[in-house]
């Protein structure tokens, strides 16, 4: 009879590393850093911090270490830091101009692309989120963010904004459908007006079915 | 035959977003990692230093502020009126100071000790100045009421008939002291 083999450990949730981390365990803190780094970096980005953003992440992990001991284990970790964060990147905001667009400037600088071809190319591939970014305010940006990409729930995205669940759910219900409109427009329509550029892909929601 | 079916645009819109927010999901950097790990350690150290040292001043503070409140627990008592009250049985109690209780040491007087010591230390500093208070006013209240005797039989001299002679302050005195029947009563 073959032993058993031993059935590996559930990793630590987020609350239970950060409960370490508050009573001291180092290790369990940079566990969490390394979790939460493309997150919450994907979003600092996002919300327009460009080349700051790694700045910012790093500001918010102090933050959030400095402030263990006010952390609530029954709060969800995942609001908690993004509460942090975007309580970041609004200092930040106070301070600076904030990018909207973020272009490849890795392919320019190489001499793969020309400068306004990235710049077409960026805003053609994240067109809905500049597009929100435009027409949306701050926190209805933030609510449309965590909840489509972040995947947390109203009462979670409400605990972030400091509003209501109530109103959350409202934010969400009025940012998509100002949002409907400009994403059935015509692409082209909204590229950047500049002579020799190919046209952009359409938009299509028809899925055709062999 | 190729059908298409539509996809309702409110599920398409949030396909799209997800889409666009995926395509732009920076990759995990073990750089910005140990970077971020280093600040937060160094920090974490900074924060240990700091929170020593405020433990250190909050001792001391405490004492100040114990001395502070001893002070002012002296000031307000000496400020309180006089009232008159049960001398006899506070007298007694004069004598009778509260237990010694053994002061707390200095190095480690805490918060906690430096109030209680400084209630203590008011307590007792009000049980004595009351008893002190009730003394002195058992010994001048025979001359405070000699004094207001006579101003209130000047008070009802003033209400007497016109024809009847006004009796002095020094006449008064006497007519108090030797109890002799008093000239000019109300009635006549």
């Amino acid at each position: 009879m073959a032993p058993e083999m031993p059935r590996e450990a559930a990793p630590p949730t987020d609350e239970e590393l950060a409960r370490r981390a508050r009573d001291g365990c180092a290790a369990s803190f940079e566990q969490l850093v390394r979790r939460f780094q493309v997150p919450l970096l994907h979003f600092l980005r996002r919300q327009g911090a460009g080349g700051d953003a790694e700045d910012l992440l790093q500001e918010t992990f102090l933050r959030a270490y400095a402030n263990l001991h006010r952390y609530q284990p029954r709060r969800r970790l995942a609001a908690w830091l993004f509460t942090i964060a975007r309580r970041v990147a609004i200092n930040h905001y106070r301070r600076s101009r904030p990018v909207v667009v973020e272009a490849s400037w890795e392919a320019v600088a190489s001499g793969e692309k020309e400068p306004h071809q990235a710049l077409v190319e960026e805003e053609t591939r994240q067109r809905l989120w500049h597009l929100a970014a435009q027409v949306l305010s701050a926190d209805e940006w933030t609510a449309l963010w965590l909840f489509y990409v972040e995947e947390m729930p109203a009462r979670e995205i409400a605990a972030v904004l400091g509003r209501s669940w109530v109103g959350v759910k409202t934010m969400l219900f009025r940012s998509r459908k100002r949002l409907l409109p400009l994403f059935s427009e015509p692409q082209r329509e909204f590229s950047l007006s500049l002579p020799g550029l190919p046209p952009s892909e359409a938009l299509g929601i028809e899925v055709p079915h062999g | 035959m190729a059908r298409a079916t539509k996809i309702d645009p409110w599920t398409a819109m949030a396909e799209r977003l997800r889409a666009e927010a995926c395509d732009s999901r920076p990759e995990f950097s073990a750089e910005l990692h140990a970077r971020i790990c280093d600040v937060v350690r160094q920090c974490g150290t900074l924060h240990a230093r700091r929170r020593r040292v405020l433990s250190r001043s909050l001792g001391w503070a405490g004492v100040a502020v114990a001395a502070a409140l001893l002070v002012a627990a002296v000031v307000v008592g000496r400020s309180r009126p006089l009232e008159p009250s049960g001398g006899a049985s506070k007298l007694s109690n004069s004598a009778a100071l509260p237990p010694a209780r053994p002061a707390p040491s200095t190095e480690s007087a805490t918060w906690e000790s430096g109030l209680e010591l400084v209630t203590d230390l008011a307590d007792h500093a009000m049980d004595q100045f009351d008893s002190l208070v009730d003394a002195a006013d058992a010994a001048g209240r025979w001359p405070s009421l000699d004094h207001d005797g006579r101003l209130a039989l000047e008070s009802l001299g003033e209400r007497l008939p016109i024809n009847l002679v006004p009796m002095s302050s020094s006449e008064m005195s006497d007519t108090t002291e030797s109890s002799a029947n008093p000239q000019g009563s109300a009635e006549d």
